[in-house]
């Protein structure tokens, strides 16, 4: 897969403040980023240096090996933005909402009535074309700017928290488009607070915080490289709790312990290793272990691991 | 997805029979309009405030007309009620062609902003000009629709008797071009800013500017009706062209500073600007070589050049306070020729290349004001120190631009010293006039007192207009402060020139490399 998206070594500041921090990391084709941070790490500055409408102070992204900074048009003909905050023009169907853009886009003739036709089909959106966008739901809207976005059939697609607001019906369909178009070679950076959500679609992640890229890879690496760091283990043990927590707390590798559940949750520095020389610890020292749980680790214990939430 | 579109090219298929045919050669006709044209006629129409101000419109007409054809039968002034009837229907139809439809251009610039649909132009492939346009445009198709709306009205008026067709149909060509002039300030107006109060204030400025222009059109109007010999004279004919030809310069120096403002920071701002500015100035000069012909006359010829010399000083207030450094995306778009790109300096972005763009342009002024009139008339020659008013006008016109553009030049990347380097200018300028003066009617010297200093640019040019140039006196004063400020901006002037070789020679470079 060839690389879609370079970032390398973006910084972008505002007077004092340092909204990103020498943030580097790359999206491939048909591969789904998701670019997840607290609010105020730095998501929207970046995806707007990406997207050419905003400047870096040093660094630059390259879209298909193009420069945002040398070459901003012609990164714009291969790339496909998704802002936060939703655009609509007032008495506007959906029909002249999409073919205003096609034109905007340089589309004519016979190729912008197929294109039209397309993503009208693709997002759904053909029984209510003659809709006035105002009158859409929000749902319905977040459709409509995608298939804005999918117009000049963009190689690469940046969606800044598009599933922001939308009820879980709304949101697994946008989940089904965001699948299907990596599945037509494009690469997609997402970003989303409902992670969750993005586990569920995102072969690749960045997570962001204070303007840091603090990790950044496939969603395996990202999580082994978590789990390699810190793991959590539940366990019940015949002999008192109290004693058990108590003698846990002294041995090397251990970070906490705390109640749960009726048992005990240990989290541990390391992972599989860890979790052996604990069990080695509790047998050796009579505990009489009765469960021995290792949690498993998804994309929220990794962005909750990597990030404090810390803003600029 | 790649199959389907094939970006930008025109397909042209087989001719389908019938009116599926004639329907599909009609779209393919407006793949050639501007998109935003297409988008603002069709949001217009479905606008309340189209739909409101149109039959606002059309009441005040019947009223206003109801009420006019009255009064005048009920006096009995039958002489005169055609033109009173033209009169009041004309200022119903330039309150809407040049109060409510400039007015909507500027609701519907500041529009994009509210709505969040800028960025998504700026992402499509439409340049800043074609968004512009396509504004200016989409009111000038309102501002017909009300013309078609009061064609029966004025027909009316017509057949009333009294009417000049010349005068009525000059009058209402001249509210045509007003309208889409006043609709390209209007949009301009409407780019300066997108902070809600600020909007509040320019809309207020702006409707004052509507309102008095439309009061200016309605009484030449009246002028014409009550009056249609002047049209024939040909101190109104002029009149007219300069009223039309500095109304026309305005609006295209605006359009092409709404379209400099709504680029991006680092796209290069400045040179589309600079070259409006040139141009205008060249269609200027043209225009008086043109009138004076063969027989040029040295009092036109230097107040022309005073004029052009202010308009460029007055616009290089701009120039002369932008950042100094040359963005990336400039860099990329130099003349690959470096001789080329050498010659370019004054028309690129750049406070000190502001600065040499004053001077260049000033001296290719100067240039036509020693030329043309040596090409028209070879005996011709100025009087005394006029032929020093140029120069001098140059030499002013530095020092207030270069002072303190020179000295808030470190902090040009930030809005607010820009500003604060361009409010300077028209302190200084007016500071140079009245603190002498107030100097000395504190100590008591009646020379000062009385604005006669090296400071009054106008009296200076005043003086040379009628004496040698020794009489200006305190010409040392006026040298040595230009040479100070000359040596001020020195330093910006090589950094930006160094800026440039390095430019040229990392792009070479480059070019190398690949």
């Amino acid at each position: 897969m060839s690389v879609a998206l370079h970032v390398d070594g973006l910084t972008r500041r505002f007077g004092s403040v340092l909204a990103v921090d020498n943030a580097t990391f790359e999206v491939r084709r048909g591969e789904i980023l998701g670019f997840i941070g607290p609010n105020g790490a730095g998501k929207t500055t970046t995806m707007r240096i990406c997207a050419s409408l905003d400047l870096p102070d040093e660094g630059d992204v390259r879209i298909d090996g193009v420069s945002v900074l040398d070459d901003p048009r012609a990164v714009r003909q291969r790339l496909g933005f998704m802002p936060d905050a939703y655009g609509a023009y007032v008495h506007t169907t959906i029909s002249e909402y999409l073919d205003f853009f096609a034109r905007a886009y340089g589309l004519r003739g016979r190729n912008r009535t197929r294109m039209l036709d397309y993503v009208k089909e693709f997002t759904g959106l053909e029984p209510l074309e003659e809709k006035l966008i105002t009158a859409l739901s929000k749902g319905m809207k977040q459709r409509l700017c995608l298939a804005k976005t999918l117009l000049h059939d963009p190689a690469i697609l940046i969606l800044d928290e598009p599933a922001a607001g939308l009820d879980p019906h709304a949101r697994v369909e946008l989940r089904e488009l965001v699948k299907a178009l990596a599945e037509l070679d494009k690469a997609v950076m997402i970003s989303s607070h409902i992670l969750t959500e993005l586990s569920q679609i995102c072969t690749s992640v960045a997570v962001i915080e204070a303007g840091r890229i603090r990790a950044s890879g496939s969603v395996a690496e990202v999580l082994r490289g978590a789990r390699a760091k810190h793991s959590q283990v539940f366990l019940r043990t015949l002999a008192p709790h109290e004693t058990v927590h108590k003698a846990l707390l002294e041995e090397a590798g251990v970070e906490s312990v705390r109640p749960h559940k009726g048992g005990l949750m240990v989290e541990l520095l390391g992972e599989e290793e860890a979790q052996a020389r604990l069990l080695q610890t509790l047998v050796r020292r009579g505990f009489d272990p009765v469960e021995f749980t290792p949690d498993t680790v998804d994309l929220e214990d990794v962005f909750l691991s990597l990030t404090e939430g810390r803003v600029q | 997805m790649s199959d389907v579109v094939e970006s930008g090219t025109v397909e042209h298929g087989a001719v389908d029979p019938g009116g599926a045919d004639v329907l599909s050669r009609a779209e393919r006709m407006t793949d050639r309009l501007n998109p935003i044209l297409l988008k603002e006629v069709r949001q217009a129409m479905r606008g309340r405030y189209f739909k409101i101000s149109f039959w606002i419109t059309l009441t005040i007409a019947t009223l206003v007309g109801l009420g006019v054809l009255l009064v005048f039968i009920v006096e009995g002034e039958q002489d005169v009620i055609g033109q009173a009837f033209f009169v009041a229907m004309f200022a119903c139809l330039v309150l809407a062609a040049q109060v409510f439809v400039p007015f909507s251009s500027f609701l519907s610039m500041g529009g994009e902003w509210d709505e969040n649909t800028w960025d998504l132009l700026v992402l499509s492939n439409l340049r800043p000009r074609q968004i512009v346009l396509g504004k200016v445009l989409s009111s000038f198709v309102q501002a017909l629709l009300y013309y078609c709306t009061f064609g029966p009205f004025l027909v009316f008026a017509f057949l009333l008797r009294g009417i000049d067709l010349a005068a009525l149909l000059v009058a209402l060509a001249l509210s045509m071009i007003l309208s889409f002039l006043l609709s390209c300030f209007s949009v301009a107006m409407s780019s300066f800013s997108r902070g809600r109060f600020a909007r509040v204030v320019l809309m207020v400025l702006l409707t004052a500017i509507l309102v008095g222009a439309s009061f200016g059109t309605v009484g030449f109007a009246a002028q014409l009706m009550f009056r249609p010999g002047q049209l024939y004279d040909s101190e109104t004919q002029q009149v007219i062209a300069a009223f039309l030809s500095i109304f026309t310069a305005v609006a295209a120096f605006f359009f092409a500073a709404t379209c400099a403002r709504l680029a991006h920071p680092e796209e290069n701002r400045s040179t589309g600007l600079r070259l409006t500015s040139l141009a205008i100035v060249a269609c200027g000069l043209a225009w008086a070589t043109f009138i004076m012909g063969r027989r040029p006359d040295d009092d036109p010829i230097l107040i022309l050049t005073c004029l052009a010399i202010a308009f460029l000083a007055v616009t290089s207030i701009f120039y002369s306070t932008e950042p100094e450094r040359l963005g990336r995306r400039v860099i990329a778009t130099l003349p690959r020729r470096s001789s080329l790109a050498w010659l370019a300096t004054p028309l690129l972005p750049g406070g000190a290349r502001g600065l040499l763009f004053f001077l260049v342009a000033g001296l290719l002024v100067t240039g036509w004001t020693f030329i043309y009139p040596l090409l028209a008339d070879p005996s011709f020659s100025f009087r005394n120190g006029q032929a020093w008013i140029p120069f001098v006008l140059l030499v002013y016109g530095f020092v207030y631009l270069g002072l303190p553009s020179g000295i808030f030049s470190r902090g040009a990347d930030h809005m607010g010293i820009r500003i604060l380097a361009r409010v300077s200018v028209l302190v200084l300028f007016v500071a140079t006039i009245l603190l002498p003066s107030l100097i000395g009617f504190l100590l008591g010297i009646d020379s000062l007192e009385s604005f006669e200093h090296a400071g009054n640019v106008f009296l200076v040019v005043d003086h040379l207009f009628s004496h040698d140039l020794d009489e200006l006196g305190q010409a040392t004063l006026v040298t040595v402060v230009f040479l100070g400020v000359l040596g001020l901006n020195a330093p910006r002037l090589i950094g930006q020139a160094r800026e440039l070789q390095r430019a040229l020679a990392s792009r070479a470079k480059g070019t190398d490399a690949s």
